[in-house]
């Protein structure tokens, strides 16, 4: 029979801290603190916050702080994401759409976390300077 | 004994009265009308249920087990989780029905109607499923090995990621299905239809495609070793990164094929150089398709290829629309132009280090790209990183996005910026 989870589902909101220690599925919406052993984000879901999970799997939105083992990545990932990975996968679109979209983030998978992270603004060039937002860092909660 | 008798079961459905729980063990059933009932958890293991309806019921979690529900109505209802272990649907309604998560392990599904029935993470081993009615249902990461679908109406059916180890498809209609990752080692599909179905990375070792039709089908980087493909038909099929050969193809009807790193039709190979193409990918011990492209091509008018040991520094590069560029060697601060739908690859062995590019291109990196510019890519429509590949810069997407695809074990360090 099927393994225990816990379902956050479609229409239900969370807020605040959710820590489990056997799966999570989320079809409604979950914003805060998230720390569980695998993870997945139905279409319908979406997760705000901070994440910290083996697996993830995700069809559905994303933002904020997302550390896991693995990910499996469809959907959209929002502005100020940060996503860290030991491995992600986002499969190729066979169609118009992109299997992901993907906003202002800022992703490091399989990196050694000692490296020092690529620059946070556009070169300063002359008359562009000021055309465009600097590139968003990653924020904590 | 069940805890209630029918007609204390009809009364209280009619009355709208739960029945969560409810012990209802081996009752007779049959022809009740159980419409909106609310039977959550509740034990039918072995009841009568033959053309009983349960249209929109709350059926979550229920013990259906050899339960007799031949000719049931059950549309739209919710069986998520619900257990049917060698239950006994044969002629039901399902249409629309909620069964993920569900057991279904042996059950008899055979002329069911299940058209846009969700199945996700069901398990399906041994269900038989002939001439089942399936348009548009979903099964994703469903376990359906050993299962029989033979003639069933699979039309865009979505089994991505299921397990489909040793089923059985004969004559099955697959078109427009979604196979993307599913297991069908050693099934059976002899002269089932797959036209338009999408295969990308699907596993089909052993598999009997014998008189299968594969047209437009997306085949890209699907598995076919060991498989029977005697009469299987090939046109316009997309063979990207599959492992199609010569071997392979031994009895296969071929006309014309598109190795397209897209998918999308634009390296297409009539027949008459399909040998020459594919006999090109093993030449140079390279299994790429995309190289033996670069290579083999048949009108190879607007590639570029960059060997090993070729060093390209501060150097301006533009290249045409739908240009195929492959780099082996290292590029080093140049800053690079494509046009709209040129691809380029960056093999194994290749680098390209401060470089910037620009445009509506395609990049395919199975080897390194790394820019402190900001963006260091400006414009791609698509950006796939292999296995073997490493990312580390800022995108600039264009409208409309960049289509990203990354692949296990690729490395990045990426920031991506909307335009």
């Amino acid at each position: 029979m099927a393994e225990k989870l816990t379902i956050v589902e479609e229409g239900s909101e969370l807020t605040g801290t959710l820590k489990s220690t056997c799966g999570v599925t989320v079809s409604g919406k979950v914003s805060g603190e998230l720390h569980a052993p695998a993870l997945v984000v139905a279409t319908t879901g979406a997760v705000h916050g901070t994440v910290k999970v083996e697996k993830l799997h995700s069809q559905g939105e994303l933002s904020g702080r997302i550390d896991a083992d693995t990910i499996e990545l469809s959907g959209r990932i929002n502005d100020q994401t940060t996503i860290t990975a030991r491995s992600l996968e986002v499969k190729s679109s066979s169609g118009e759409q992109p299997t992901a979209l993907f906003g202002n983030c800022v992703i490091e998978v399989g990196v050694d976390p000692n490296e020092p992270a690529l620059p946070t603004a556009p070169p300063a060039k002359e008359g562009k300077g000021k055309k465009g937002q600097p590139t968003p860092e990653p924020t904590g909660e | 004994m069940p805890e209630f008798t029918l007609e204390e079961v009809i009364e209280r459905v009619a009355r709208g009265e739960s029945l969560e729980r409810a012990d209802l063990r081996e009752l007779d059933l049959a022809k009740a009308n159980l419409d909106n009932a609310n039977l959550r958890r509740a034990d039918l293991e072995g009841a009568n249920l033959e053309e009983a309806t349960l249209r929109r019921a709350n059926l979550a979690s229920v013990s259906l087990r050899d339960a007799f529900l031949v000719r049931a109505n059950l549309e739209g209802a919710n069986l998520r989780g619900a257990d049917l272990e060698s239950a006994n649907l044969e002629g039901a309604n399902l249409r629309g029905a909620d069964l993920s998560r569900a057991n279904l392990e042996g059950a008899n599904l055979e002329g069911a109607d299940l058209t846009g029935a969700r199945l996700p993470s069901a398990q399906l081993i041994d269900a038989k499923l002939g001439v089942a009615t399936l348009e548009n249902a979903v099964f994703t990461n469903a376990d359906l090995r050993n299962a029989y679908l033979g003639g069933a109406n699979l039309t865009a059916v979505d089994f991505q990621n299921a397990i489909l180890e040793s089923a059985n498809f004969e004559e099955a209609l697959l078109t427009g299905a979604n196979l993307r990752d599913a297991v069908l080692r050693r099934a059976a599909l002899p002269g089932a239809d797959l036209s338009g179905a999408k295969l990308e990375r699907a596993v089909l070792e052993g598999a009997d495609l014998s008189q299968v039709s594969l047209l437009e089908a997306d085949c890209r980087h699907a598995t076919f070793h060991g498989a029977r493909l005697k009469g299987a038909k090939f046109s316009r099929t997309h063979l990207y990164g599959s492992d199609f050969s010569i071997e392979v193809a031994d009895g296969a009807e071929v006309d014309e094929v598109d190795f397209s790193v897209a998918g999308d039709g634009s390296q297409l190979i009539p027949a008459s150089a399909l040998a020459a193409f594919l006999n090109g990918k093993t030449d140079g011990g390279t299994a790429s398709p995309q190289a033996a492209a670069v290579a083999v091509a048949p009108i190879p008018t607007n590639r570029r290829y960059f060997g090993h040991g070729d060093v390209l520094r501060d150097a301006s590069l533009e290249f045409d629309a739908d240009s195929i560029v492959e780099v082996d060697g290292r590029f080093l601060k140049c800053n690079i132009t494509l046009g709209q739908g040129a691809q380029l690859i960056i093999g194994r062995e290749g680098l390209l280090d401060g470089c910037q590019v620009h445009g509506s291109g395609i990049l395919v990196i199975h080897g390194r790209f790394t820019s402190e510019a900001a963006p260091g890519i400006d414009g791609a429509r698509r950006i796939i990183v292999g296995a073997t590949g490493c990312l580390r810069a800022t995108v600039k997407q264009p409208a409309g996005h960049t289509h990203f695809a990354f692949e296990p074990g690729c490395v990045l360090r990426l920031k991506t910026e909307t335009a």
